[in-house]
């Protein structure tokens, strides 16, 4: 299901041949991408790692029967795929414009996490917080005398555990209800488990 | 045969030409001088007749229903202790005019030139929280404009009335409110006498300007640029450095932040250009 003949990485630069660069659809994907000064790729492995896969095989807490997160998180956040994740991070992200935020709380992101993101633990963005602030300041808000505006604030793509959990629903809904504009959001509804499945790379906390 | 003689008498009727020359340029002089402060009275006048009969039409429908805020709001019902205004109230004294030298004075002035009860009105409505601030599309982009819910036409009006006002000459413009295009920017004028007349130390008017601040500043839509840690804002096409400050610190009177951190390259704050960048003090 997994050997993918052609594609042994998508991970590249120049050094790669254009013929294990082209997509299907004949779209080149350029991955590598530096983060705070340090070189980063998003690269294809030809084997399945099962053993993290399965790791991210979580069931989210509330689910009773049939545990998937829906597809539309919040009206008007959009729902977004691999490549949207890997384009945002290698252009916007590493230009200092944008955050890959990872919802899932420390221990579950430990297992390993999308090169590129930043740790937003759900369970950290609720109004009780008195950091609160803090953090959509590092989201680039403004604030003044405890009232935020979002003009500045970046432009984000929420990511969890994947369609079994709902850490990111939950976090976007937090952001929505503080006031962050919904079309600066969007959900990786694939989260950890599907990017695993396709073979993409992740790092962890030895990496 | 009695040149010599003729000659002193010509001289000496000259002198009443010249005083009647003169006389006669006094008097156009001082026509004209007259009739100009009767040009410029009679377009105060015309103004003021129009408050007039606005205020008249106002007075007809409380007549109607005698408490016109507790329709809106049950809050006011109880007696509102009116926003003692200190600058409406100082202004509904008649006052003669003054020749306004400090931003104080022009702006006093601006208030003696709207009608006071339309300015409570407005005041009593911000003070009930009856209003919201809300960024609109204008030519240039967003803009932050007050709307008023207990009295929507009266700020209209008055921001229509401020405009021409402002662009007859009749009031001086404080030079911060002067845009980088060079025009008057009326809706911020409306926010600084709302503003101004919210200065009093009475609780619920601290209250009402804290949170006038507040849903000015969260309203704004401007983008800025933070660079070394130090942020940056660009002049856009109808903005003044009031303006400016209203958008990042809530308060019209806030310019003063701006203006002390950029001196290097604004000379006056009516002299901001499109495209300068400014620097943003961290609130």
């Amino acid at each position: 299901m997994f050997s993918r003949k052609s594609v042994a990485a998508i991970a590249v630069g120049v050094t790669i041949s254009t013929s294990l660069m082209a997509q299907e659809d004949g779209e080149i994907i350029s991955t590598a991408f530096t983060l705070g000064g340090v070189e980063k790729s998003f690269s294809q492995g030809q084997t399945l790692d099962t053993e993290t896969l399965v790791s991210f095989h979580r069931k989210g807490a509330d689910c009773d029967q049939i545990c998937i997160a829906p597809e539309i998180a919040a009206d008007g956040v959009q729902t977004v795929g691999e490549r949207d994740v890997i384009a945002f991070v290698a252009s916007t992200v590493s230009a200092g414009n944008g955050l890959l935020i990872d919802s899932r709380e420390p221990d579950q992101r430990a297992a390993g996490y999308i090169s590129g993101s930043v740790s937003v633990p759900t369970s950290l963005v609720q109004s009780d917080n008195p950091y609160l602030t803090d953090i959509m300041l590092a989201l680039g808000a403004r604030a003044l005398e405890g009232t935020l505006n979002y003009s500045d604030a970046m432009p984000l793509i929420v990511f969890d555990d994947g369609p079994t959990t709902f850490d990111a629903p939950a976090l976007i809904a937090q952001l929505i209800a503080q006031g962050y504009p919904a079309e600066k959001i969007s959900y990786y509804h694939g989260g950890m488990l599907v990017w695993t499945a396709l073979g993409l790379n992740t790092e962890d906390a030895n990496s | 045969m009695n040149m010599p003689d003729y000659t002193p008498a010509k001289s000496s009727s000259a002198t009443p030409w010249i005083i009647a020359v003169g006389a006669v340029t006094f008097a156009i002089g001082a026509v004209g001088a007259f009739a100009l402060a009767q040009m410029n009275q009679s377009r105060q006048n015309d103004a003021i007749a129009v408050l007039a009969a606005q205020l008249a039409d106002m007075q007809v429908t409380r007549g109607q229903s005698p408490d016109l805020l507790a329709v809106t709001a049950p809050v006011a019902a109880t007696p509102v202790s009116i926003p003692s205004a200190s600058a409406v109230l100082a202004a509904r004294t008649p006052t003669a005019p003054v020749v306004a030298t400090s931003q104080e004075d022009k702006v006093a002035e601006a208030i003696a030139m709207v009608n006071r009860n339309k300015m409570r009105m407005l005041t009593e409505g911000v003070v009930a929280g009856l209003y919201s601030v809300t960024a609109e599309n204008a030519e240039g982009g967003s803009r932050i404009a007050l709307n008023s819910r207990n009295a929507a036409s009266t700020a209209a009006e008055l921001e229509a009335l401020l405009a021409k006002a402002a662009e007859n000459g009749d009031i001086d413009v404080p030079d911060s409110i002067a845009t980088a295009d060079g025009k008057v920017d009326s809706q911020t004028l409306l926010f600084e006498l709302v503003q101004r007349s919210l200065q009093g130390s009475s609780e619920s008017e601290v209250a009402a300007a804290q949170e006038m601040r507040a849903r000015a500043f969260a309203a704004s839509a401007a983008k800025t640029e933070v660079v070394a840690g130090n942020r940056y804002y660009t002049v856009q096409a109808g903005d003044s450095l009031a303006y400016i400050a209203l958008q990042f610190y809530g308060s019209t009177n806030a310019y003063e932040t701006i203006f002390a951190a950029n001196r290097a390259k604004v000379a006056s704050p009516d002299q901001i250009k499109i495209g300068q960048r400014l620097l943003i003090p961290e609130a």
